[in-house]
């Protein structure tokens, strides 16, 4: 149940016998399926998601009922909406799981908690929000900076796993593209190949 | 299919017995009820009679598993008689960490809380009379919790509240709500 969780933590960071103990206790272990929210709009986040098995995405619906991919989870990755999630304010999102899925679910008060007495997991933690921010910058810059054929390309390079696992509607949305246009960039590289 | 299971499941294991019935109808439109009995053709006629309450397939599921209900609910009532309670609880505890648990209780049953075997959930013992359930935990945000589960219900709730006195002796403050 925490297996995967725990050897995440373990790559970056060491943990103890009793730290693994302690660590366990702050955290809400959770089935989902298909489907089924973890979060919707106006709601407050309550809780930082890690995926222990499954696939989870987060996106923003407009006004005329468009969904926006944000971002995708799966084994290894953690997901909320850290702004709701600090501030207590209403969240703009939506999560749901596009997999059946196996969540271990953490509340602010029990993370706070958790980093008072693991202070380790301070270190883990900083490691991740580093990652975090070197991605969003690659985000961004694959946003603004290339053609829709490359921004699927170096998606599909650095993601295989994406590719394979999520809808390609979802995957168009992700990249701000129609899934009209991303079939066509498909067929394209398919036949250049 | 907005709000499905949205942070709103509801495990009732021991769904069969009479209060597991009335438990689970009262709160079917309210939350999604998780129904665990060890009857399948019982709790699959029960979880039927609240697809007609609610008019809504995905409202109910039924499973035989406690654990796997367990896993999947935020909350859960443990509805067997006292004797099999332990048992179940060392089942359950590695999937209800943090959670909360309704722990039933016939009236002038002899009992023990479970909260020792699940030291990292959230118990709230709920002893029932004829028509009313007297409420205790520890944690506030569960008894509030159990409380307004409850209220769907057709007991009284009266949330029994101890406290210790200077000289250590246990006395009891009774709070009950208007239905």
């Amino acid at each position: 149940m925490f297996d995967v969780l725990l050897a995440h933590i373990q790559e970056k960071v060491n943990l103890s016998a009793a730290d693994v103990a302690v660590l366990k206790s702050f955290f809400i272990p959770k089935k989902l399926r298909k489907r089924q929210y973890v979060l919707q709009e106006g709601d407050v986040c309550k809780y930082l998601l890690f995926a222990e098995k499954g696939l989870l995405r987060m996106y923003h619906v407009d006004d005329k009922g468009t969904e926006h991919m944000i971002q995708f989870a799966w084994e290894g990755w953690w997901m909320a909406d850290t702004y709701s999630f600090l501030s207590g304010d209403v969240s703009e999102y939506y999560i749901d799981a596009i997999e059946d899925a196996e969540l271990l679910m953490i509340t602010l008060p029990n993370f706070e908690a958790m980093l008072l007495q693991l202070p380790v997991m301070e270190r883990y933690f900083r490691i991740l929000s580093q990652n975090n921010i070197i991605s969003k910058e690659k985000r961004l810059v694959n946003t603004i900076s290339y053609s829709a054929e490359e921004k699927y390309t170096r998606l599909a390079a650095a993601n295989p796993e994406m590719m394979q696992r999520i809808p390609q509607n979802l995957i168009a949305s992700y990249l701000g593209l129609t899934p009209e246009t991303l079939s066509r960039i498909r067929k394209k590289l398919m036949r250049s190949k | 299919m907005k709000n499905v299971g949205y942070n709103n499941s509801v495990a009732v294991i021991g769904a069969n017995s009479k209060a597991g019935k009335h438990i689970a109808t009262a709160i079917c439109k309210a939350y999604r009820v998780l129904l665990m009995d060890t009857d399948a053709m019982q709790t699959t006629t029960l979880a039927n009679e609240i697809r007609n309450i609610t008019q809504s397939p995905e409202a109910v599921e039924t499973l035989t598993c406690s654990k796997d209900a367990s896993w999947e609910a935020d909350v859960i009532v443990l509805v067997v008689p006292v004797a099999l309670q332990p048992a179940i609880a060392q089942k359950i505890a590695e999937v209800a960490t943090c959670k909360t648990i309704l722990q039933i209780i016939s009236e002038n049953t002899n009992h023990s809380s479970i909260q020792n075997l699940l030291p990292y959930s959230n118990v709230v013992s709920v002893t029932l009379h004829d028509t009313t359930a007297i409420v205790q935990g520890k944690n506030k945000v569960a008894v509030q919790l159990a409380i307004h589960l409850l209220s769907f219900t057709h007991w009284k709730i009266v949330e029994k509240k101890a406290y210790k006195l200077k000289e250590n002796k246990q006395q009891h403050n009774i709070h009950s709500y208007k239905k």
